[in-house]
This record gives C-alpha cells, structure tokens and sequence, in this order.
C-alpha cells in the first residue's frame, strides 16, 4: 500500500467518506453496513499494525 | 512549476505551523465534540427533557397549543412551532415579545401535543450540554467566535492536505501498519502519527469540512434571508391585523407538498417569514432526503400559498453539514466509531506537537554544542 502512498490515502480517505455519508441515506438497516466500510481504514490500519508488531 | 523538493519542503512547513498553531484550539474542539456526540443522551440523563413517549389520543389543533404556551408566558406572542418526529407526544413553541422577532433568541415552551398541557423544560441554552455547544461551536462569544472556530478549521484543512504530501515520502519504503520501535522514541512516534494520520483521515477531512460549513453558517442564512427569503415574500409583504389561524396556513402548506412532513411552522413577522405571511418546512418523507427541507410561504390574509421553493445548494450543505459533523445518525455503531476517531485525533494532534518540541529539542542542543 505504501508503495502508492497517494492513491492509497485517496482510497482509505473514500472508504470513510464514502461510508458516512452512505450510512445517512440509506434505510436504518443497512446503514450498519456503511458504518463498517466507514471503519474499515481504521480496522485495516490496526490489523497491518498488530501483525507487524 | 514547482518541483518536487520544493513542494515538499512547502508542505512540510504549512502542516508544521498550521498543526501546531491550531492544537490547543482543535483539542478543546475534539473534547467537546466528543461529549456532543452523546448529547440527546446527556440531556435524558440530566432530565433537561422529559423522556419520549408515544403520542396517545388525536393531536390538539395547532392553534390551541400556541394559545396553551401562550397562557404560561403571558405578554409573549408565538413566533415558532416545531415538531419533532422522533418525539410526537410534544411540540416546542417559540414565543417572543409582541412585534418582528429574531427565531434564535426566542423562548421555547414545551407543549404536551394530546393535551396541551405544559411540559418540564430547560432551556436548552442553560444546560451542560448547552455549555459545551456554546464553547464548540461560539467559543462563548457569539458570531465572533463561530467565525473564529470555521478559521481553526480552515487551518486543521491546511495542516490534514499538506499531511497527506509529507506522509509519501517518509512511508514510500515502509510496509504499511509498521512502526519502527527499536530505532528511538521519535520514529516510533512519526510512524504512530503517520499510520494513525492516514486511517483517520477521511474522517478527520469530513468533519473539518462540515465544521466549516457549519461555522458559516450565521452568514449563509443572513444572506438566504437577504436574497430568497426576501424575494419569496415580495416586495409589497406587511403585517396582517387579523391573520388565518395557523392550522389553515399549515393545511395549505401541506396540500402544496403532500409527499413531505410539515416539521416547522414559523409565524409572521419572524426573520424566517416575511412580515405578511407564515413560514412552513417541509422535510422529505424518504431516508435520504428526510433532512432537507422546502420552504413554503403563505400569505397570511388569505392563507394561499405564495412561495414554494426548495434550499438553494449552499443551505442544503449547511443543512447535511450537522450529522456529518456530530456523527448522530445512526445509533450507537457511528457514536461509538466517532469517539474512537475523535481519541486517535487526539493523540495524533497531541504527538504532533510532541514531535516539532523532540526535534526543536535536539537543534538546541545541537547548536548548545557547537
């Protein structure tokens, strides 16, 4: 991921964006979902971390 | 054009001074916003507001409960009636003295909507929760401060995109997610705020963005006020002495967007109606569209609808800006995944400053030796 620093904050960044902002327009359940692409950065970032400790 | 190393060592500076200049302002912020995400539940707790209950027996007519706040502020008129779907056994009806009259500023009454009787209510303004907004969003100092906060913002916005040009190079030859611990404390601490930086960015870019809408907000709705709200109303708009009781203006309004839920009903002479005629806002009926609001107009006189016009776009980020910002649309996931972002920033913002005072430290004594 490191390799393209660029694109991948262009894409981590849209993940979370994306997710909160789809998470506000859809119906109440599956806004849930959202909410988990929303935080897959954070999940994603945490797991490299925890593996590479 | 400018070159690579140049752009860098721009980038390397702005997010250097912007960051550093915005910290203790953008760590009051992120604690106070932190507790505003919990803010309906603070509030329940407190017992700033009775707890929901489901509406029971036929609502009163409007009417009626303007008349039932009316008798328990005597001397006041009403200028405001909102009613809010999550809580439809209530209506909160803004009053304010007799003659054209501010929304903001006005008093609000708690209004039991079956039996228009009134309800316990604290006004908002006077409770913790209340404090803490005032402090996040004002800095307790009014349009001065809301002004102040969007330029905090607009420094956070600087320091985030000039993060994202000086992250490339220093994590080009890194793995992701790794954090050199047994090369001294400082690399360990610029890879936590790299790492840390750029999974929280999206989040850290949308609520900074939000906060900037929001922070405009005062001037974005003086000028709406100024431009559409003024020519909705026309030029020949003046006070009516015996205007349509304001369940026939409601009916209209509804009759001309039966698709939407009438939400807030604002009376003449207000600074969101016009001086002859009644205000209405009509939210989308659907999911997606629930938070965005028409705007009818109608004429007091006769109760026939003048004006019917959506937001302009400006209002309608205005309007989106808020969720966005507070996070407080879909229950405790998103509240519980905001505070979490908000800690990381914490500890980013923190360890950034952290960072400048080590190397500051280290030129200091560098200099000291030579």
């Amino acid at each position: 991921m490191n390799r393209h620093p660029y694109l991948s904050a262009c894409l981590l960044a849209g993940a979370t964006i994306g997710g909160l902002v789809g998470a506000m327009v859809v119906a109440e359940g599956a806004s849930t979902f959202f909410v988990l692409v929303a935080a897959a950065p954070a999940v994603l970032g945490s797991a490299c971390y925890l593996r590479r400790r | 054009m400018v070159s690579r190393r140049r752009l860098f060592r721009i980038c390397h500076w702005l997010h250097r001074w912007t960051g550093l200049v915005a910290t203790p302002f953008f760590l009051v912020l992120c604690l106070t916003g932190s507790v505003l995400v919990f803010r309906d539940e603070i509030d329940a707790l407190l017992g700033a507001t009775p707890p929901a209950a489901p509406a029971v027996g036929e609502a009163k007519p409007l009417a009626t409960l303007a008349a039932a706040a009316v008798a328990d502020r005597p001397a006041m008129r009403p200028i405001s009636i909102y009613l809010d779907p999550d809580t439809p056994d209530r209506a909160y009806v803004g009053v304010a003295p007799p003659g054209p009259a501010v929304l903001r500023d006005h008093a609000a009454v708690l209004i039991n909507r079956t039996s228009a009787a009134p309800m316990p209510y604290s006004d908002p303004r006077g409770t913790f929760t209340g404090f803490i907004f005032d402090l996040h969003a004002r800095w307790f100092l009014g349009l001065p401060g809301e002004l102040f906060g969007g330029a905090i913002a607009v420094l956070v916005l600087v320091c985030l995109a000039s993060g994202v040009v000086v992250y490339a190079p220093y994590v080009r030859k890194l793995l992701f997610g790794v954090v050199r611990r047994r090369r001294g404390t400082r690399l360990v601490q610029l890879d936590l705020h790299n790492l840390l930086g750029i999974v929280l960015l999206g989040w850290a870019m949308l609520v900074t963005i939000t906060g900037i809408c929001l922070a405009s907000g005062t001037l974005l709705l003086s000028t709406w006020q100024a431009t559409e709200l003024r020519a909705m109303a026309g030029p020949d708009s003046r006070p009516v002495a015996a205007p349509v009781s304001i369940d026939v203006a409601a009916a209209s309004a509804q009759a001309a967007e039966p698709e939407r839920r009438l939400r807030f009903l604002i009376y003449p002479e207000t600074d969101f109606s016009g001086p002859g005629h009644y205000g209405f806002l009509l939210y989308g009926g659907h999911r997606y569209d629930e938070r965005l609001f028409k705007v009818v107009l109608v004429d007091a006189a006769t109760g026939r609808v003048t004006a019917d016009r959506p937001l302009p776009l400006y209002l309608k980020a205005l309007v989106l800006s808020g969720p966005l910002h507070f996070g407080d649309y879909s229950g405790w996931p998103l509240k519980l995944f905001w505070v979490l972002c908000a800690a990381g920033t914490l500890f980013i913002t923190g360890n950034g400053a952290v960072l400048w005072w080590m190397r500051h430290r280290a030129r200091r004594t560098r200099a000291a030796e030579a």
